[in-house]
């Protein structure tokens, strides 16, 4: 990989907020057969890169860490034809700092700081992983804001 | 192909296609990489039909590689929503017009597509195009 290619490409300004709100997101994964498998997300974005986070041994969990091209589709909730498209590559999978991104995410999305809270029964079983994903090709569509 | 049943969609879930629920529709590009648009979507208790136009990125995708999802979550409720994942079986410009007209009835205020929901002058600018999707796989929402 050059270093070109590792640059995350930028976000528009105009659809920037479509990554910074707390927007139910649908994250697409490929399947072992190449078809494409989608489901709807929490997501946090750094500036640059877009994080998701899921559980170990999950559908995607596991298409992702073998197939890492993915594509995430913010839709504005208050206009659905202003939505933002992002195909991206997950740069790194890590259990490092999963459980806080997904305490913080259920915090925003969901106004819990103890993503567990609701399901006492998974907080020792259950794996949380972060998926880095890096932007690659950005289709803003609509009006800019 | 066509000898392959359709996988039944729940009952409990299929109102997620009924209502003009804005869905997100994936193809594969040729490099592999998945793209997806927020689409309309049609259904008729078996199979399920997105309306595109001819040579757009998706009309493209799903001639080249016919394997495509359909995520519809339910914009009340984000715990509650269906991924239809499916095979496009037909692709054809019979009909597409009227589906098309069919889709602005359901998800806008107007009548038609063209001269309603979409400008009137588009109508000679593009050639609409029906998916047929048969739904090889169902994941949904435990609620």
């Amino acid at each position: 990989m050059t270093t070109l290619s590792s640059t995350p490409v930028e976000i528009p300004a105009g659809h920037r907020d479509l990554v910074e709100r707390p927007i139910v997101v649908s994250l697409v994964t490929l399947m072992p057969d190449g078809g494409p498998q989608a489901s709807a997300v929490w997501f946090s974005f750094d500036g640059e890169y877009l994080w998701v986070n899921s559980a170990k041994g999950r559908q995607k969990d596991k298409n992702m860490r073998a197939r890492p091209q993915v594509a995430i589709l913010s839709i504005d909730p208050e206009d659905p034809y202003r939505f933002l498209e992002v195909r991206g590559v997950v740069e790194e999978v890590t259990e490092a700092g999963a459980l806080e991104l997904i305490n913080h995410l259920s915090d925003i999305y969901d106004r819990e700081p103890d993503f567990f809270a609701k399901k006492p029964e998974l907080r020792h079983t259950q794996v949380r992983v972060n998926y880095k994903i890096r932007p690659v090709r950005v289709v803003p569509h609509g009006p800019a804001k | 192909m066509s000898t392959v049943a359709p996988v039944a969609i729940p009952d409990s879930h299929k109102e997620l296609l009924e209502r003009p629920i804005l869905v997100s529709f994936v193809t594969v590009m040729p490099s592999g990489q998945p793209q997806a648009t927020p689409t309309w979507v049609d259904y008729d208790g078996t199979y399920v039909y997105i309306n595109s136009a001819k040579g757009r990125q998706k009309d493209k995708n799903v001639h080249r590689n016919p394997h495509v999802t359909i995520l519809a979550v339910d914009p009340d409720d984000n715990y509650h929503w269906l991924e239809v994942r499916g095979v496009v079986e037909e692709i054809t410009e019979v009909g597409a017009v009227d589906l098309i007209d069919k889709l602005a009835r359901k998800y806008t205020k107007h009548s038609k597509y063209y001269g309603g929901a979409a400008p009137a002058e588009r109508a000679q600018q593009e050639t609409r195009i029906t998916y047929k999707i048969r739904p090889t796989h169902i994941t949904k929402s435990a609620k």
